[in-house]
């Protein structure tokens, strides 16, 4: 343990009257003014008036006239219950005396229990109402997060797409053929870029019937006889 | 017989042949002192009434604990009342770890700097020594006050106070002494002019 000279121990002393040294600290401290009177005096008058003044610092509050009941209760039945009358009229009264301030310290302690229980209850039911909060928005997020994923899954689809079409009518001999629909499909339209040289072509159509399940649309493309 | 007029030591005299209008006089001169300080380091009304009647029924039980020898009474309930709450503070803390207590830093925070958060009614009968201690904790610089509370009102080393302000402990240490030396002059001196008039 450190030696503590008197400026080192006087150095510590207002700590000590607040309680703010570690343990090692306070014995350190206390091992020195068990040999110094003087540093001995000081720490007495540092803990009278440093604790003071700092205690009085706290918002002065008012406690309740329940909670003076409750212990004015407990010490009655506290005093009963140690001290022993010797008559028999004496102890009759002191008995249910006692057991008044019994039923009302345990009432009073019910009250205190019950009030615990409700806080309990209180905070228990927040946690569970944010749990659930949390747990629907976690599902929200999720259903978004799902839908972007898809979406992008179909704008990456049609990007590859346009790109494959933007290769076909950027060739300098593209041809365009007009389609319409047949009487299976009147509706339907479409057109087809052709590039001979490059021999690639794109098919563009639109107001096509929806298939079965199942059911696919076919192209079917005849190039020299083939 | 008027036990309103007896000094602490006289009524704890009389504890010791359990002397209940006694023990009733002593805690009606001290009860909202030493609610007080259990609600500023404890921060819940609940909690700080178990505390209150805690510290009361341990001075019925066992009024030789206190030594006159060693300082006043009050000075002595006090410290209990702190120490007490201190632990009580731990206790709670640990019990329900997600929803810790506010710190003395966040409460110094959210304080006032005068005495408007308390009872009006209450604040009319404050008494001179409070006042000079209160206009002295406001005049300290933050950083004095805020060690000074964190140690008395939140339990903490000064090590611990350090750790918790990335400060050096050296720093720290020499914070506390300069407040609490400003803090019991203002206490002393105030005692100096009551005993003058």
């Amino acid at each position: 343990m450190t030696q503590l000279d008197c400026p080192a121990a006087r150095d510590d002393i207002d700590a000590y009257a607040i309680g703010a040294l570690d343990a090692e600290e306070a014995r350190a401290l206390e091992a020195h003014l068990s040999r110094c009177s003087d540093c001995s005096r000081l720490a007495e008058d540092a803990r009278e008036s440093g604790t003071m003044a700092v205690a009085m610092t706290a918002p002065l509050a008012s406690s309740s006239p329940a909670l003076k009941a409750r212990v004015m209760a407990s010490a009655a039945v506290l005093t009963d219950a140690t001290s022993r009358p010797r008559h028999g009229a004496r102890r009759w009264q002191a008995a249910a005396a006692a057991l008044v301030a019994a039923v009302i310290a345990i009432f009073a302690w019910g009250m205190v229990m019950q009030r615990r229980v409700d806080r309990l209850d209180e905070r228990n039911a927040a946690l569970r109402a944010d749990a659930t909060a949390q747990s629907t928005e976690l599902a929200r997020v999720h259903t978004e997060l799902q839908q972007m994923t898809d979406f992008n899954a179909r704008l990456a689809g049609t990007v590859g797409t346009q790109d494959a079409i933007l290769d076909v009518v950027t060739q300098p001999d593209v041809r365009r053929t007009p389609m319409t629909g047949t009487a299976v499909a009147p509706r339907a339209s479409a057109r087809y870029l052709w590039s001979p040289a490059q021999e690639v072509g794109a098919l563009m159509a639109q107001d096509l019937p929806s298939l079965g399940a199942g059911q696919t649309y076919q192209m079917c493309v005849v190039y020299d006889d083939k | 017989m008027d036990y309103t007029g007896l000094r602490d030591e006289e009524l704890m005299d009389r504890l010791a042949s359990r002397d209940l209008n006694a023990f009733e006089a002593l805690y009606d001169r001290y009860a909202d002192a030493v609610f007080s300080v259990a609600l500023r380091v404890v921060g819940d009304t609940h909690v700080a009434e178990d505390v209150t009647q805690d510290v009361f029924l341990r001075v019925w039980r066992r009024p030789d604990h206190f030594d006159v020898r060693r300082g006043r009474f009050v000075t002595w309930l006090l410290s209990v009342t702190r120490n007490r709450s201190i632990d009580e503070r731990r206790s709670y803390s640990r019990r329900l770890r997600h929803e810790a207590l506010p710190s003395a830093e966040e409460e110094d925070d959210v304080l006032p700097s005068t005495d408007a958060r308390d009872d009006p009614a209450l604040a009319t009968v404050l008494s001179d020594e409070r006042q000079a201690v209160r206009r002295a904790m406001e005049t300290l610089p933050p950083e004095q006050r805020l060690a000074i509370q964190l140690a008395y009102f939140g339990g903490l080393t000064q090590q611990e106070i350090a750790n918790k302000l990335g400060q050096p402990l050296g720093t720290v240490k020499t914070r506390i002494r300069l407040g609490m030396q400003k803090m019991r002059g203002a206490l002393e001196e105030r005692r100096n002019k009551d005993r003058t008039f």
